[in-house]
């Protein structure tokens, strides 16, 4: 028996997560910065307000990929789309439940609503805009394997809470999220897998999420 | 205000690559003498040596 080639038994996820791995290192900095500051009980509840202006845009800009999807005349069109059909219910309510938590430790939703995201939430998430709209549907991809490639984990929400002191019920969006998001990286690697991606389209994916990393580190570190 | 970093105090900063101090701790830090800081030098490479590394953590929610 031969033993075949590694690259021909690499799939999609596996070159994609590689690639997300070597680009991920600004993300980490960040949020391990975020987790040692020495005012985490006071930047806490702003880290919940940046992720609130982040995770409101999810269920639109999944629904703006999958317009642009049916739309397409190759190949990804059919996939893709059932794939960000079932993307759209897998994330509905998610902003809803943080500014629950975000109410819990004193602020209401009309002052997280009214506060303007800066410009770095603005670049992250436009910039998925411009390529749905402007380039591929498909690159959107590289924004969910990076947004949900990181799930905190229990041991992360316990050391949060501890350091915050901030009431274990205000990380109720963190613990879903601890449960769901394994369960959305393994539907996602399977869908990269089953997708027809060429050169290109593998390309676009790795660009969308290594763009995700920076400009996501950069949001975190403006609020330290 | 800014501090006036002695170049000991930057040199092990940039050592032990510190990037972000809260100002508090920058205070005591610029009131060292050198005998000082290469006490601290010490510690942190008994650190490094016993293998204690810092804790990396990276997460994102969607």
């Amino acid at each position: 028996m031969t033993d075949a080639p590694v690259a021909e038994l690499e799939t999609s996820s596996t070159r994609i997560r590689r690639e997300l791995a070597a680009a991920v290192g600004p993300l980490t900095a960040a949020c391990t910065a975020l987790v040692e500051h020495p005012r985490l009980r006071e930047l806490w509840p702003e880290y919940l307000v940046l992720q609130h202006q982040i995770i409101r845009a999810t269920v639109p800009l999944t629904r703006a990929a999958l317009e642009r999807t049916r739309a397409l005349s190759d190949p990804l069109r059919e996939p893709l789309a059932a794939y960000l059909e079932e993307h759209v219910d897998e994330e509905l309510d998610h902003d809803e439940g943080l500014l629950d938590d975000l109410e819990l430790l004193g602020l209401d939703r009309e002052r997280v609503l009214g506060r303007m995201p800066p410009p770095s939430v603005a670049a992250l998430v436009g910039g998925q805009y411009y390529w749905i709209h402007h380039h591929h549907p498909v690159a959107f991809l590289g924004y969910i394997a990076l947004m949900e490639g990181y799930p905190p984990t229990a041991e992360l929400i316990e050391t949060l809470s501890a350091r915050t002191g901030h009431p274990k019920e205000s990380f109720r969006t963190f613990s879903q999220h601890a449960e769901l998001d394994p369960g959305h990286r393994d539907h996602l690697d399977e869908t990269l897998n089953a997708l027809p991606l060429g050169e290109p389209e593998e390309s676009a994916i790795v660009e969308s999420a290594r763009t995700t990393a920076v400009l996501a580190a950069r949001a975190v570190s403006e609020i330290l | 205000m800014p501090h006036k970093i002695p170049d000991y105090v930057a040199k092990y900063l940039l050592d032990r690559m510190i990037a972000q101090l809260p100002d508090e701790v920058l205070e005591v830090l610029v009131t060292l003498t050198p005998e000082q800081i290469e006490g601290l030098e010490r510690v942190g490479r008994a650190f490094d040596e016993a293998g204690h590394e810092r804790h990396l953590v990276t997460f994102s929610i969607h």
